[in-house]
């Protein structure tokens, strides 16, 4: 029973959403670049499961390098391959010095979920989160005291 | 049935252009800037990316009520920034085309200010009633041009509604009644020493 629970507990931490996956593979067969691995980050995806930060119930993280992508295009790939996941552009950042970033979003039932494309030289790193919105801005609240327009 | 529907689409067409003259669209050559700018910024909130997130409110909660009511009525935000290392580097023509789509329609300019340095900041709003119908707010400095469109109905009863939550600042909040000390105090206290170098 006890390892049946600690199966629970771990799945969704262990087992990655195949929308990701195929988004990530998709993107490596398209660009020609090849993802890291990152040590540990089963670890980090069970903590973030477990207690839930700022209201984030899931984290996937996917490194690239030596992305051969311009920004521009790695931007316009970035944006088909979610426009086709169903995943709605809101912020777009670009820097000359071939920093870009996007960020998208999606209803997940009662949750959103966040993407984050970010070319930084050769490096393009993507970042999913599942978020509890309602924990997400208390948090935003809780920790904003600092902006006051009067003067 | 085919006369009604003819008078219909007759008193669509004629509507149509009344509609579309108070409608400000962002220059499609604003992508061009991006090119030649250090840093640019493009947030894009349409219709269904605010009703996802008005989708989130509570109608309970009276502070979330108010603002998934005034999400409601909004139809997007959008924000277009760049930075640029030179002066000169966007052309005055790029913001006289968004000038010109806010001229002689029920937009009106409430704020302009010059600077003997170049800056220029104009605010227009689109009467819609007694409601406002959309805000456009132009930010046009030697090397910085930022465009913000607030498409929808909106009071500025509801945007001070606003502030506090989200990120978003208080507006006129007096800054020694609120923080308890922490954060405003400490702003006060840098002020209070700034003034004291400078003396």
């Amino acid at each position: 029973m006890k390892r049946l629970l600690l199966l629970a507990i771990l799945l969704p931490a262990v087992v990655p959403a195949a929308d990701f996956n195929g988004f990530v593979r998709e993107f490596s067969r398209q660009t020609g670049a090849h993802q890291l691995y990152i040590p540990f980050f089963g670890l980090a995806r069970f903590v973030v499961a477990v207690a839930h930060p700022a209201g984030t119930s899931d984290l996937k993280l996917a490194v690239f390098e030596h992305v051969s992508n311009r920004p521009l295009d790695f931007a316009l790939t970035a944006d088909r391959l979610a426009h086709g996941e169903g995943w709605n552009r809101i912020v777009r950042v670009r820097n000359r010095n071939g920093e870009f970033t996007n960020i998208y979003t999606r209803r997940d039932g009662n949750h959103l979920r966040l993407m984050v494309a970010t070319l930084d030289g050769e490096d393009a790193t993507f970042v999913e989160l599942r978020i509890q919105p309602e924990q997400l801005m208390k948090f935003v609240d809780e920790h904003d005291g600092k902006h006051h327009l009067t003067d | 049935m085919k006369r009604s529907l003819l008078k219909l689409a007759i008193i669509a067409i004629a509507v149509a252009p009344v509609w579309a003259a108070d409608d400000f669209k962002l220059p499609m050559n604003l992508e061009k800037l991006a090119e030649h700018a250090t840093e640019s910024v493009d947030v894009t909130l349409d219709q269904s990316t605010l009703q996802l997130a008005s989708g989130f409110l509570s109608k309970d909660d009276p502070d979330e009520a108010q603002v998934k009511k005034m999400i409601g009525k909004l139809k997007g935000i959008y924000v277009r920034s760049f930075e640029f290392e030179k002066e000169g580097q966007y052309s005055m023509s790029d913001v006289q085309a968004m000038r010109a789509q806010l001229k002689g329609t029920n937009w009106t300019r409430i704020v302009g200010v010059k600077s003997i340095k170049g800056e220029n900041t104009e605010v227009y709003l689109l009467k819609n009633g007694d409601q406002i119908g959309g805000i456009v707010v132009l930010d046009a400095e030697p090397k910085e041009l930022t465009i913000v469109h607030v498409d929808g109905s909106i009071s500025p009863e509801e945007l001070s509604r606003l502030g506090g939550h989200m990120g978003i600042p208080e507006l006129g909040k007096d800054k020694k009644t609120k923080g308890n000390g922490s954060s405003a105090g400490k702003d006060k206290k840098d002020d209070d020493e700034q003034s004291e170098k400078e003396q």
